[in-house]
């Protein structure tokens, strides 16, 4: 008879040796993600010893360089961040979603064999590539057809973020497709549905938490991005009020000034605020995208 | 694929068989008790009666339970179904011998006293159905069982013959009315085990065949 | 040797004729030719891998989700074949409903389930469809548990219910034949016994065939059954024959338990 009783306390000595060596790595990553934030926070909140609350928040004049009056408002970066970003997400959502219900129902195995590496190859083209697109190609482009003296502007930074959000919006929304059980089509089909109802009545309702959080993601992704707005949205520090401006966001105030500021002034302090606002704002619209991914995993199930 | 109900229906056909071995020596020695006349017999018969009873109420019980817990289909089923009815008919043919042996009891006084050449006649009959219809569940052949089948009104006829002599012998005085009353009684009781033993046939039958023939009077028309 | 019994023209619903069924070069279907009996429950019964679920979604026309997928034969409903190219496979598959193995609600509410038939192709009034689900819901006994919460979400009945809920959604488009793909294999005998319940009272209005992985099942609820084999037709009679004395081997082999 075999005995079931534990034999030494090598093999516990292993097991527990990797148990702790994973769990180590676990708290890590949460330690990191906890500095950053404690960082954040210890060099913004200075900033708010010289800078009205009220002033951060809702004024839209940032001109702390100013020698008679500096001001510190985020506003305009701020709306600017959500305009460049909505615009982003207006393009590539319904793009982004359409390709993601063809390569799911539409395309043969092979299609989207070469289709699915090629769309993965697109999120690993550098920002700085995108945006040297986007004033060499993309921004002459969007003067011409607005007979404008130069196409940097909104409109350029949305279209180009909108190109970097697809593929992850396409590779979420696809996955969640696809996650949608066999059962749901072939019951559709059954009662007498065509395809094209069954992916709009049934699967992509299905799905929805899934491409919900495609969005979200697509969004985190694009309202974090700096390199490219930076190099294609032409950064003027005015208050926007179309797509046709040229914008300055939170991303690229933060890269413009940071390299310039003195350290451990007022200015320094705000520019840390700035990205403790951008911290915040990106970790919600994550937290939100895996809530939503977990509550579809669990559906499923 | 052998499977463990196999061997339990193999089982229960050979406690079928050990219950016909039982019946079969009681018939043997009823015969014996005819011929002979020795009452002696009683015991042994009174003794094997009381076995097979129990044996067919094991049989009931096992084949019961084989049923509920295997729900049979086919072949299977039908095997089970005829092993409980032959089951039965086996004990049935042993009751009836004890009724010989009783009435041969009730006619003690007459004996030793002659007995009438086709009671002889019919227990060869008897044990020759009986053989046959056993024959037939065993090997699956079914011509035994069919000529068992065809053989049973030679019984019912020879029965009438008996009873309608001696009701006429009784009326005209010529035999003492008990010992009248005992032959066509032993007649009877022959021409039921005849009965049994073709229901028994009909039992193979149902099992090798599938079909229900009982009261069909199928072969008797026939041939 | 096959065993197959024939009906008269006017008993007939579903006539299969030299069906052959190919998965890409693997042959699923060799050659079948049977007629299937109107409001009859038919049950197709058969080792795992015999081709009974193929052969039911060749009723439906569900195998052309598969592109590999090759039908060679004529299968004849009310006398029209189902694979002539004019065929709308749509309007097919109203008149031809089934139900799957697994419980397969949509996860949305409980009426628009049932209402989801309704609303594709069609354009009835709202009254008009909740009088088709509710009676479609007392078809499927299902009404009087859910008649106070057709607004929740599908997915909260329970096994039992959900695959009635599915012979509910199935039954609203008014199917003629109803195709039942192992109903009961993934819910407890008590949900069971009541599906089978329920399939005995559908035979008066629909032609019914089940395949089923469980004999006694096909026993107990069907009138007629099939018994395929290595994708071919082995043997087709009134179900009590096939359970009681069925003429070959194979067959009897299959139901006894000595393979399979």
């Amino acid at each position: 008879m075999h005995s079931v009783k534990k034999k030494g306390f090598g093999s516990n000595l292993k097991e527990s040796f990797f148990k702790n060596l994973f769990k180590i790595s676990g708290l890590l990553t949460i330690l990191t993600l906890l500095g950053i934030f404690a960082l954040l926070l210890y060099s913004a909140v200075p900033a708010f010893k010289e800078i009205d609350l009220k002033e951060f928040f809702t004024s839209t004049r940032w001109d702390p360089t100013s020698p008679e009056e500096p001001e510190y408002g985020l506003l305009s970066m701020l709306v600017s961040s959500l305009l460049v970003t909505a615009g982003a997400l207006f393009i590539a959502f319904p793009v982004g979603v359409a390709v993601a219900a063809y390569l799911s129902d539409v395309a043969r195995p092979k299609t989207r064999e070469i289709f699915k590496p090629v769309i993965e190859l697109l999120a690993a083209v550098p920002s700085v590539v995108v945006g040297f697109i986007g004033i060499t190609l993309i921004g002459p482009l969007i003067a011409r057809v607005f007979k404008m003296s130069h196409g940097l502007t909104a409109l350029n930074g949305s279209i180009l973020l909108a190109i970097m959000a697809l593929p992850t919006i396409i590779s979420i929304s696809e996955d969640a497709l696809r996650a949608v059980p066999q059962s749901y089509t072939e019951a559709s089909l059954a009662v007498g549905a065509n395809h094209w109802q069954t992916l709009i009545r049934v699967k992509i309702p299905a799905a929805r938490s899934g491409i919900i959080a495609a969005f979200m993601l697509g969004m985190g992704r694009a309202i974090g991005e700096t390199m490219t707005v930076l190099m294609a949205t032409g950064n003027a520090r005015s208050f926007p009020h179309g797509f046709l401006q040229s914008v300055r966001t939170l991303t690229a105030n933060i890269a413009i000034e940071l390299g310039e500021v003195p350290y451990f002034t007022t200015h320094y302090y705000a520019l840390f605020a700035l990205g403790l606002v951008l911290f915040l704002l990106t970790f919600i619209i994550n937290l939100t995208a895996d809530l939503i991914m977990e509550k579809q995993k669990r559906k499923l199930l | 694929m052998e499977r463990n109900f196999d061997l339990q229906l193999k089982e229960l056909k050979e406690n079928i068989f050990r219950l016909y071995d039982i019946t079969n020596r009681v018939l043997l020695l009823s015969e014996e008790l005819i011929t002979g006349q020795n009452l002696l017999l009683g015991q042994e018969i009174i003794f094997l009666e009381r076995k097979s009873d129990q044996l067919e109420t094991e049989l009931q019980k096992k084949a019961t339970t084989l049923l509920a817990l295997h729900q049979p289909v086919a072949r299977d089923l039908r095997l089970l179904l005829s092993s409980m009815n032959i089951a039965h008919e086996l004990e049935r043919i042993a009751d009836q011998c004890l009724n010989i042996w009783q009435r041969m009891e009730e006619s003690q006084s007459f004996i030793p006293f002659k007995v009438p050449s086709e009671i002889y006649g019919m227990i060869e009959l008897v044990k020759q159905m009986l053989a046959q219809s056993m024959e037939s569940f065993q090997t699956e052949d079914l011509e035994p069982a069919k000529s068992s089948i065809r053989q049973d009104h030679f019984l019912d006829d020879l029965k009438l013959l008996v009873t309608n002599r001696y009701l006429e012998q009784i009326k005209k005085k010529e035999i003492t009315p008990a010992l009248g009353v005992t032959f066509i009684l032993l007649s009877r009781h022959l021409e039921k085990m005849g009965d049994l033993a073709k229901n028994i046939a009909e039992e193979a039958y149902y099992l090798i065949k599938g079909e229900f023939i009982k009261h069909l009077q199928t072969f008797k028309r026939q041939e | 040797m096959e065993q197959i019994i024939s009906f008269s023209p006017q008993e007939t619903k579903i006539q299969v004729q030299n069906l052959n069924l190919y998965y890409s070069k693997k042959q699923v279907l060799k050659n079948i030719s049977m007629n299937i009996p109107e409001r009859r429950v038919t049950a197709i019964i058969g080792p795992s891998g015999c081709g009974k679920s193929s052969f039911v979604r060749v009723l439906n026309r569900m195998n052309d989700l598969i592109p590999e997928a090759r039908v060679e034969g004529r299968v004849l409903i009310d006398g029209e074949n189902i694979y002539d190219p004019d065929v709308d496979v749509v309007a097919l598959r109203k008149k031809v409903g089934m139900v799957f193995q697994k419980p397969n609600p949509f996860p949305k509410s409980i009426f628009e389930n049932i209402a989801y038939g309704l609303r594709i192709g069609r354009h009835l009034k709202e009254e008009e469809i909740e009088f088709i689900v509710e009676k479609s819901l007392r078809q499927a006994a299902l009404w009087e548990e859910v008649k106070d919460r057709l607004n929740q979400n599908a997915m909260s009945l329970s096994g039992g219910q959900q695959q009635r809920l599915c012979i509910a959604r199935a039954l609203a488009v008014e199917p003629e034949i109803i195709l039942f793909d192992e109903p009961c294999s993934a819910i407890d005998p008590i949900a069971t016994a009541r599906i089978e319940e329920l399939i005995h009272e559908l035979k008066k209005d629909y032609t019914v065939l089940i395949v089923t992985h469980n004999m006694q099942q096909a026993a107990r609820v069907s009138d007629f059954t099939a018994f395929l084999w290595l994708g071919e037709l082995i043997e087709f009679d009134r179900t009590e024959k096939i359970f009681t004395n069925p003429v070959n081997k194979l067959t009897e082999d299959y139901i006894t338990g000595r393979f399979g």
